[in-house]
């Protein structure tokens, strides 16, 4: 409140000082702020009161306003209308009572819709959620989360990150990962299509590489209606990741550390030394009969497996190791995160840094994490902002080096009598790798020479990957129009974003992993690879939200230009011959064996989004959404995408008001959407040449490709109907939503060669349709007793893939024959079957005899033999009332199924065993995916436990495949000691039988339900009263204990059945490393 | 506010802001070069030609013709290193021909194709842009291309019957590239009409001479069309007369070469024919043939330098008889940019493989036993004859081993009656593949002017036992005497003539029973088994045989005498293989199981439609 001097005044002029006295009720105040503000809010001269209160200044413009502030005070505004102002302060304790109505809105780029009135199918997570859980990324934390989003995690190798699938695959053979969007800027990485064999889980893992501290939250656009707004790039589905920005206030420091101990779950039951030579023995015996590799006076004699003293390896090869254990060891975690938040009226800033270290469970596996992020927000005035973020990210992954798989898949091949170390005479251990020679070994077992030892490779070889990702950004905001509700409001916001990332990796492979010798061409072979990518991207919108005099309409329009550009180029460079295994570079010496560098095509796109919404009271709400791209894939043609939805609040009628009141929310969503996904990378618009040799001298030029002129990028059209509910004052909410999306498919197509060429670089050639249901369900302190409360969340979600049109040369292409090998699943694609089916053997189990006889003879005959059956299975006699054999007929070869051998089901009755006797054996689609978590608290202690779930998915257990084959040298589980050795056993495992026979065929013996129930993590956490901590100069401190992967519920006999399916073919588990168990300590202090 | 001013701030800040992104997003690529900044000078052209040349080149273009004739033919057979992964080869070697196997893969030569065709689309343009490149330039570059593209349509339809044809280059994706195949007669005769209207802007010769057979020149596509007047006389369908006008312009491109080669002997630019050219054949027969035996002393053990094998197989290649030659030159394999003849070394055998052998061998029928000093008395080869010594090895232990092409320096000895030992001939073997890959040389063309001969005086004498005088053909000048021939008599001489000089360039010692007689050829049937055989021996691995055989099938009408010849290489189910072969289609090679799939217009050859498929399970 002002006072007035009650003295004529001369009008004020600008130049002119003005001056005055500022108290309270009692005293004169000191070091009150008193600034000139113009019409924008914005401060342009100031003056501070001295010691009585006096204060003077020069003033700019006599239009403006004076403002007065002081701490514990109310803030005044007051005209320039006179030179000397006396200014009583009101103190800010006596205010008067205040209603605050606020509308909670969506965070979503683009407009900020109130959540009551979103029509399209997405989802928001607050990060505070998982406040105390320890997890490297978020898709830890979002598994089983999210319905519809599909989460897998790829291994438990250290950054091998996760495959992400939203709502179902909708792309046999494009990239199916959903677009990861980090405040509004969309991941460049997987523009061009023709650079997708650079694309991988572990780039893809990169870009969840935002420190999940420095989330705020993060949604999940699911209909093609929320992701139209990504055109082009939004088919699969869109992450939006919003970080945390500064807070008004005092400035707070939080530390937290977090210490966890990792370890592997132990996989298959491997043979041990003793059992291993045995099979294998039995092994060389079947085919022929024979046991010349026991006889040492054959030329076919082993003696690495017949513990022959004479032998010069002999100590090498008598033991009974266990490589996995050797590999294995107990991981560990420790990371740090320090974060600065504060500001105030004109400025916030949050500034957060992390660092992780993480020690993997397979020896010799380390990495690195450093990120750091800053956001500065700076208020020029009311209706100036200027905004800035930084963050950097960088990665030391060092890993194993290994000439094929990983360092776990190696362990599970190795032969276990063989000896980890040098052995002297006396057994002892020496201490040096023992790698078998080629001199001393049996060539039957040459095989096991590129094999290596697993401690040398991951001690004397090199893999180390370091990334280093940079992402600047700029925005400025201005109000054109009004600043507050009730006026017309136009807001500008324009952006630059640039974001650079660099990559190199560093590869030794040391002569003595190799076989071929010290002038082999693997021997002390170093490689330097780099590669780097820029982007910049400046985008500009404008929001106009006008102000209607009848309050029960609201409307606001969007409209958004955003062009990018950006370029990458890698070089690599690989020597071998290196003169020592200690030195490992690729740039000290050496043969150089290749050198490589490219640059590839600059991109560029740019697009046009237009976004509205209006609603009726808040009760009818209705969106449209357009976006119009165009990029260098296609410089021709501007895609069109479109979505359009629309919301009925029923719970806002009044016969529901009024009648049931305790329906907070119910309402039915509709909408309609179409984006798109890529088609051609940069260069398919072109007729491209490159050299190509030379003749007589003369360097020739040769075209590559058919450049594309009809192609377009291929669209998603997406039907989605939801519903949102919230009942008993929002005790339960949630939402169902219903979908059905068409995905039409993109990729290189097949033409006649007869063109000169083999393929179009791009064609659209089919659709796949994804129909499925999610279902979200809240349930907030459904119990609640004093300091107990405990709250329940679930979200599943099902999807129906099935392909609708496929063109029939596509399908001829993907349709290769049966090849008639072991090991070999047919890869199909069938229209109206789903993407990833899996086609087989059907498998019966093991003949028990060779001979045929109607009753048992034991040890000689009996009904359970190889002999062709008719349709009612009755054994089919000729005239001489002889038996057929059962064969494996194709191509010449004649095989002739014995006792012991696998069963197969022969569909046909024909007396063979071919490719039409492969039939559809299941789906590596799951049928229902989810989660459910509890969040109990009890004072000052918090539970908070997750589990998900994936039920109906079949999986290709490669892994078990290859350890019960008993067809190599490799190492068998345990399971084979129930294999078939005599005439009348009855087994469940087949004869081994080495380099022979059909006993593999890719069969429904090795695919698994792959259901399981997993407890995600479970975590506890305290938080310390404040009280007996401020003595101490700290606010708050919590403490938390957290177990991840604390069970899985599973009848898979694989390590982990977690198996992701990529493109058409089916999941497959190759035994990867499982996900590590692990358990977290953490405790968070606050400044 | 009043609207009027909303409604412009809204408007300018709209405009403003697309203003700023609206650029233009066509970049170029930076990694490779694009056709709208090409096409500009005349060396681009060049550039692009030497890529047909470069595609003629590769591993897949010669291995193909090297196994679709030579592999499929009666000189062929699996050798001692055929290696388990290629299957592929023994399946075709056992006759057991698949669709699935992948040298039934035609891509490569259509890549080739397109190739040209994209030149024959492109060239004129540069005329415009250029002045250097000058209307000869074009025509000569036209020219090359067209011969590449009707040798590459030629070895198709010898290889698949009737195959898509098309001469539009494949640029956009909006073409039709479904092309059902065009009958290989209609295509035959583009290609003769094609190649007719351009021989005579291709050079009489290069400046750099190793271009005159290294490069397309006038006198190759001059035996391109005698190839494909010889072929497309063949045909049983046609009426006698129209044939016998093929097989005289078969005989006029032939004389075209020959007379050609004469006169560049004759004139010899750089003196270097003179020596090397055989005097005493020249005289005698008037074919200015190497010379292949020089030195009178044989009593070394390690005989002496074939000469001419030498010459045109060995070294360096691009020797006077050749007529057209695929180049292949050692350096620069390391690095990656091979021009190696990687064919050659692994499946006739390379790099010191002479004796070891390699996955194919030559079959033993041509030689099962000891050759003596009768013309065929004991298979093919006279003990005089140094061709087979220069072509295969004839020893105990590693017996049939190829060695044309694989030798770089052969040497021979005569009428050898005892095992031959390898280590005295001391052959040296060449220690990178880059052998050179003889399409057309002299000899060939000769004996192709000879069959056609023994056809035009067959054909004379039906005509003349027929309908007495009527219709003689145009009287042909024959030798480079001028002597002018009209009766069948005469043709049969002058076949018997080549014959004979050929025969004895490599035979130079051959007593008289060891050569042909001309009085022991008296019918038709004499002279084609005459040809025939010559040619066996002359164009052994030289990928003619096949066809050879192919061109006899189709001008009988029947498979009954060559399958009588091809199953004589296959040691089980030989009596089958005759059944399959007693249809014409069985000699062609069927469509690749994937193009088939990429294109359904294209039907299989009836001699490999499968039998309707079994139903499947899923």
């Amino acid at each position: 409140m002002a006072c007035f001097c009650g003295m004529a005044q001369a009008q004020v002029q600008a130049g002119d000082i003005i001056s005055g006295t500022v108290s309270d009720d009692t005293e004169p105040l000191m070091m009150v702020n008193v600034v000139e503000i113009d019409n924008n809010k914005r401060i342009v001269a100031h003056g501070v009161t001295d010691i009585n209160g006096n204060f003077s200044f020069k003033v700019v413009n006599p239009k403006d306003h004076i403002q007065v502030s002081y701490i514990g005070y109310k803030t005044q505004s007051l005209p320039i209308n006179k030179k000397v102002f006396k200014i009583v302060m009101q103190s800010a304790t006596t205010i008067q009572p205040v209603i605050v109505t606020g509308v909670k809105k969506t965070e979503s780029e683009g407009l900020k819709i109130p959540i009551t009135e979103i029509s399209t199918a997405q989802q928001t997570i607050d990060m505070k959620e998982f406040e105390g859980l320890a997890m490297t990324s978020v898709d830890e934390a979002l598994q089983g989360r999210i319905a519809g989003l599909d989460i897998v995690m790829n291994s438990g190798n250290l950054g091998a990150g996760s495959t992400m699938r939203l709502r179902g695959v909708g792309t046999i053979t494009g990239d199916a990962e959903p677009l990861i969007v980090v405040n509004g800027n969309a991941s460049d990485l997987r523009i061009d299509m023709n650079q997708k064999d650079d694309y991988n889980e572990e780039k893809f893992a990169e870009l969840l590489q935002v420190n999940p501290e420095d989330i705020e939250s993060i949604t999940v656009l699911k209909d093609a209606a929320a992701t139209a707004i990504w055109g082009s790039r939004g088919a699969n589905g869109v992450i939006e990741i919003r970080t945390k920005r500064g807070q008004r206030g005092k400035t707070r420091v939080t530390y937290s550390y977090r210490f966890s101990g990792t370890w592997s779950p132990r996989g298959m039951k491997m043979l041990n030394g003793d059992d291993y030579t045995m099979f294998l023995k039995e092994a060389y015996y079947n085919p022929t009969l024979q046991s010349s590799i026991a006889d040492n006076t054959s030329a076919d004699y082993i003696p690495e497996i017949n513990y022959d003293p004479n032998y010069s390896q002999y100590h090498m090869f008598n033991n009974n190791t266990d490589w996995e254990t050797i590999i294995n060891q107990t991981g560990q975690n420790h990371s740090h995160y320090v974060s600065l938040t504060g500001g105030g009226d004109k400025a916030r800033f949050r500034v957060a840094g992390g660092y992780d270290h993480q020690i993997g469970t397979v020896i010799n596996q380390k990495l690195d994490r450093y990120t750091t992020r800053v956001a500065l927000d700076y208020y020029v005035s009311t209706k100036i902002q200027v905004s800035t973020n930084f963050s950097l990210t960088y990665t030391e992954n060092k890993r194993t080096a290994t000439t094929s798989g990983g360092l776990a898949d190696l362990a599970y091949e190795m032969m276990p009598n063989l000896a980890p170390y040098e052995e002297d005479e006396n057994e002892n251990s020496t201490g040096d790798f023992y790698i078998m020679q080629k001199e001393y070994t049996s060539s039957q077992l040459n095989d096991r020479l590129s094999k290596g030892n697993p401690l040398a490779a991951a001690y004397l070889g090199k893999r180390l990957t370091n990334d280093l990702s940079l992402n600047p950004e700029f925005i400025f905001r201005y109000d054109i129009l009004g600043t507050e509700p009730k006026e017309h409001r136009l807001q500008y916001q324009g952006q630059v974003s640039f974001s650079v990332s660099a990559n190199d990796s560093h590869n030794f492979t040391p002569s003595v992993l190799q076989t071929d010798g010290w002038n082999g061409s693997n021997s002390n072979v170093a490689s330097t690879s780099q590669s780097k990518s820029n982007n910049f991207s400046t985008r500009h919108s404008l929001t106009y939200t006008p102000h209607f005099n009848n309050e029960n309409h609201s409307l606001m329009f969007m409209v958004r230009g955003e062009y990018s550009t950006g370029n990458s180029s890698n070089q690599s460079v690989s020597r071998k011959w290196l003169p020592t295994g200690d030195i490992t570079s690729a740039l000290a010496g050496g043969v150089l064996s290749s050198a490589n560098g490219s640059v590839s095509a600059p991109s560029k796109s740019e697009n046009f989004a237009f976004q509205s919404h209006y609603s009726y009271k808040g009760k009818y709400s209705f969106d449209f959404t357009a976006r119009f791209d165009k990029s260098n894939g296609n410089p021709k043609k501007w895609g069109a995408y479109y979505g359009i939805s629309g919301r009925w609040n029923i719970s806002d009628e009044t016969f529901i008001k009024e009648k049931l009141k305790w329906i907070n929310m119910l309402s039915l969503s509709v909408g309609w959407g179409r984006s798109g996904r890529p088609s051609g990378g940069s260069t398919s618009m072109y007729s491209t040449y490159s050299s190509d040799g030379s003749y007589l001298g003369v360097t020739a030029v040769a075209p590559q490709q058919i450049r594309l002129k009809i192609i377009r990028p291929a669209n998603n059209d997406t039907w989605n109907f939801g519903s949102h509910f919230a009942f008993f004052r929002n005790k339960i909410s949630g939402d169902v939503q219903v979908y059905t999306s068409r995905n039409e498919q993109v990729s290189s197509f097949p033409i006649p060669t007869s063109s000169g060429y083999s393929s179009l670089p791009a064609k659209l050639q089919g659709i796949v349709r994804n129909n499925g249901w999610e279902f979200n369900l809240a349930v907030n302190n459904f119990i609640r007793r004093g300091k107990f409360s405990a709250s329940f969340n679930m979200a599943f979600s099902n999807n129906r893939n099935e392909i609708l049109e496929m063109d029939a040369m596509v399908l001829d292409q993907y349709n290769a024959e049966f090849n008639h090998e072991n090991g070999q699943y047919l890869s199909r694609v069938q229209i109206k079957n789903p993407i990833g089916s899996i086609y087989g053997f059907r498998y019966k189990g093991v003949y028990a005899y060779s001979e045929w006889s109607a009753t048992e003879i034991p040890g000689v005959s009996g009904p359970d033999a190889p002999v062709a059956r008719n349709a009612a299975g009755e054994v089919i006699l000729n005239e001489n009332g002889r038996s057929k054999p059962m064969m494996f007929d194709y191509g010449g070869i004649q095989y002739e199924f014995k006792g012991g051998d696998a069963k197969y089901e022969d569909i046909n009755h024909d007396g063979n065993i071919n490719e039409l006797d492969i039939v559809y054996l299941g789906s590596s689609l799951p049928k229902l995916t989810g989660g459910f978590g509890f969040q109990i608290n009890y004072g000052r202690f918090n539970f908070n436990m997750r589990f998900n779930y994936r039920i109906g998915q079949k999986v290709i257990n490669e892994a078990r495949m290859k350890a019960e084959n008993m067809y190599d040298n490799n190492n068998q589980s345990r399971a084979v000691n129930w294999r078939w050795h005599n005439e009348g056993d009855v087994a469940v495992i087949p004869r081994a039988l080495h380099d022979y026979g059909y006993n593999w065929l890719g069969s429904d013996r090795f695919m698994e339900d792959a259901s399981f129930l997993r407890m995600n993590f479970i975590t506890m956490s305290y938080s310390v009263p404040t009280k007996q901590l401020s003595q101490f100069g700290i606010k708050s401190l919590s403490l938390n204990l957290n177990f991840n992967n604390v069970f899985v519920l599973t009848k898979y006999s694989g390590a982990d059945p977690e198996v992701s399916q990529g493109g058409y073919r089916a999941a497959t588990d190759g035994g990867r490393t499982p996900r590590s168990k692990q358990f977290t300590l953490g405790i968070n202090i606050g400044f | 506010m009043k609207l009027n001013n909303i409604i412009k701030s809204i408007g300018l800040a709209i405009l403003s802001s697309l203003s700023l992104v609206s650029c233009d997003v066509e970049v170029l690529p930076l990694n490779q070069i694009i056709a709208q900044n090409y096409w500009t000078s005349k060396a681009d052209v060049e550039s692009v030609v030497f890529s047909c040349y470069t595609g003629l080149t590769t591993s897949d273009v010669v291995t193909r013709m090297i196994i679709w004739g030579e592999v499929r033919s009666d000189n062929i057979k699996e050798g001692q290193q055929i290696s388990q992964a290629s299957k592929d080869l023994q399946y075709l070697l056992n006759g057991n021909i698949l669709e699935t196997n992948t040298y039934c893969d035609y891509s490569a030569f259509y890549k080739l194709i397109n190739r040209c065709n994209t030149v024959e689309l492109y060239a004129p343009v540069i005329q415009e842009r250029d002045p250097n490149y000058t209307e000869s330039d074009l025509r000569q570059n036209l020219a090359e291309v067209k011969a590449i593209r009707g040798l590459c349509y030629f070895y198709l339809i010898r290889t698949y019957g009737d195959v898509p044809f098309t001469f539009v280059a494949s640029i956009d994706d909006d073409q039709n590239y479904y092309l059902p195949v065009t009958k290989q007669e209609l295509i035959l005769d583009t290609l003769i009409m094609d190649l007719e209207a351009n021989v005579n802007y291709a050079p009489k010769r290069y400046v750099n001479e190793i271009e005159n057979s290294a490069r397309i020149s006038r006198n190759a596509i001059n035996a391109i069309l005698a190839d494909m007047y010889l072929w497309r006389a063949s045909n049983a369908n046609v009426a006698p007369a129209t044939r016998n006008a093929d097989y005289l312009k078969c005989v006029e491109y032939c004389d075209k070469v020959i007379d050609a080669k004469i006169a560049e002997y004759k004139e010899d630019r750089y003196g270097t024919l003179k020596p090397q050219v055989s005097k005493d054949l020249y005289a005698k027969y008037g074919f200015p043939l190497l010379e292949e035996w020089a030195e009178s002393d044989q009593t070394s053990g390690q005989g002496t330098n074939a000469k001419a094998y030498n010459r045109i197989f060995g070294g360096d290649g691009n020797s006077f008889e050749s007529i057209l030659e695929l180049n292949f030159e050692e350096e620069n394999h390391r690095y990656g940019s091979s021009n190696e003849n990687s064919a050659i070394g692994s499946l006739y055998g390379g790099r010191n493989s002479t004796e070891s052998g390699a996955q194919l061998a030559a079959n033993d029928v041509m030689m099962s036993q000891e050759p003596d000093a009768n013309y065929e008395s004991n298979g093919l080869f006279s003990s005089y004859d140094f061709r087979s010594q220069t072509s295969f090895l004839w020893h105990e232990s590693n017996p049939y081993t190829i060695q044309k092409y694989v030798v770089e320096r052969s040497r021979v000895k005569v009428g050898a009656k005892t095992t031959w030992s390898v280590d005295g001939l001391n052959n040296s073997a060449r220690q990178e593949n880059y052998a050179n890959w003889i399409l057309y040389r002299l000899t060939d063309i000769m004996l192709m002017k000879a069959e056609a001969e023994v056809q035009i005086a067959a054909y004379l004498d039906e005509n003349a036992a027929a309908t007495g005088d009527e219709a003689a053909p145009a009287p042909r000048r024959i030798t480079p005497t001028g002597n002018v021939y009209t009766t069948a008599k005469e043709y049969y001489d002058d076949a018997f003539n080549i014959v004979i000089a050929i025969y004895e360039r490599s035979a130079p010692q051959a007593i008289a029973s060891a050569k042909p007689q001309r009085a022991n050829f008296n019918i038709k049937k004499d002279f084609d088994l005459l040809v025939e055989n010559e040619r066996r021996r002359e164009l052994l691995f030289e990928g003619k045989r096949y066809f050879d055989l192919v061109r006899r099938a189709r001008r009988e009408g029947n498979t009954s005498y060559v399958s009588g010849l091809l199953s004589s290489k296959f040691t089980q189910n030989a009596s089958a293989m005759r059944i399959k072969m007693a249809m014409l289609e069985f000699l062609y090679m069927p469509f690749y199981e994937d193009e088939l799939k990429r294109n359904p217009l294209l039907k299989q050859n009836p001699a490999y439609d499968k039998e309707k498929k079994n139903e499947r399970n899923y």
